[in-house]
């Protein structure tokens, strides 16, 4: 009588070493992450939402280090009914192409709070060789950081990337959240 | 949506527990150990990109079995995959069934290489796994019937490879 389960523990018999392989899963599982979400935001799913999340006057930054610029993303007014077709965002270097968010805040580097309180520095997974800008709201209970580029139809190569924001008024606490998802960032630095 | 600090450190506890094993399962789904540290990796790939959303009713042992089965077979299905392992045929034709446990070893590799790959994973997660027919059925995408009869033909191949008379089971204390 032979045991298959016996013969595949003997095929298993004296494994050769295991690989240390978790650092590498994470980091290409928040990869393929990315590039699901960049398919999402390809098929048209969710701009809405992120357009009218940061209809707000913002102070946006250029993440390649060209100076700050004062600009504004969306209408200021109120939100256009879902059906209207939507206005161009002046946050893109190529003309045409509209804005959209699509980068996504690291939740485990989050953000850095300048010591002056007015600063803050996120960490987030972009696109290489792509300016990303990012938006803030600000209200007395909370800031919200988008993070914004070109839709990337074609730039599929992956980049983590840092963004500085400057707040009206030092943050004092108050609670940073993401704009895609509404979850919270953590802040470093508040100490 | 990101993956917030402790479903990350979950996940790490998971890999750190379950990665042995997955590789071991992975190991007698292809035969390789190479093949399976790949497969691994490219599963708990997939587990990491899910794992915030899984739940309770759907624990993420039998989901990466799941994703292991399925990345297997697609695996064997890619062109550079589709290699003609010469040496392993050379081995099981001038194999000694009756040689002792390392001949033994050879035996069962090179009688599951020449199982088709769907048929092998059947057999690995029925066997190896103690998955259920139905469990097997869900991973597999597959009806139970169909599983049922992949591993009656799976069965029967090793049998005559095997040159054994009977070949027991051994899942959940089945017995064929």
């Amino acid at each position: 009588v032979t045991d298959i389960r016996e013969l595949m523990a003997e095929m298993v018999d004296g494994t050769p070493p295991r690989p240390e392989i978790t650092d590498q899963v994470i980091a290409e599982g928040r990869r393929a992450r990315h590039r699901r979400r960049l398919a999402q935001w390809g098929a048209g799913i969710g701009s809405a939402v992120v357009i009218a999340a940061v209809a707000v006057p913002i102070v946006q930054e250029n993440s390649h280090g060209s100076s700050a610029q004062h600009d504004s993303i969306g209408s200021t007014g109120p939100p256009a009914p879902s059906s209207a077709p939507r206005s161009t965002p002046p946050c893109s270097p190529n003309p045409g192409v509209r804005c959209t968010k699509y980068g996504e805040i690291d939740p485990l580097n989050g953000a850095t709070l300048n010591p002056d309180q007015r600063h803050l520095t996120v960490t987030f997974n972009g696109l290489c060789n792509t300016d990303h800008r990012a938006g803030v709201r600000q209200t007395t209970q909370r800031i919200t950081i988008a993070v914004y580029g070109p839709r990337p139809f074609e730039n599929l190569c992956d980049a983590i990337d840092t963004l500085t924001v400057t707040l009206t008024s030092p943050l004092s606490g108050r609670p940073v959240f993401d704009a895609y998802d509404e979850s919270q960032i953590r802040v470093n630095g508040t100490s | 949506m990101g993956m917030s600090v402790a479903d990350e450190a979950d996940f790490r506890a998971f890999v750190a527990y379950r990665q042995e094993a997955l590789r071991r399962t992975a190991f007698l789904m292809c035969g390789d150990w190479h093949a399976a540290d790949d497969l691994v990796q490219i599963t708990l790939t997939k587990l990491y990109v899910v794992w915030p959303r899984l739940t309770n009713a759907q624990p993420p042992d039998g989901y990466a079995y799941r994703v292991l089965a399925n990345s297997a077979v697609d695996e064997r299905r890619r062109p550079w995959r589709r290699e003609v392992k010469v040496a392993s045929i050379t081995d099981w034709e001038t194999v000694d069934s009756h040689a002792g446990q390392a001949d033994d070893r050879m035996d069962m590799a090179a009688a599951l290489n020449q199982l088709p790959q769907r048929q092998r994973v059947t057999l690995v997660l029925r066997f190896w796994a103690d998955a259920s027919v139905a469990e097997t059925a869900q991973a597999l995408s597959c009806s139970t019937g169909t599983v049922k009869s992949q591993t009656a033909r799976a069965l029967s191949t090793l049998r005559r490879l095997l040159d054994a008379d009977h070949v027991a089971l051994t899942a959940r204390g089945e017995t064929t």
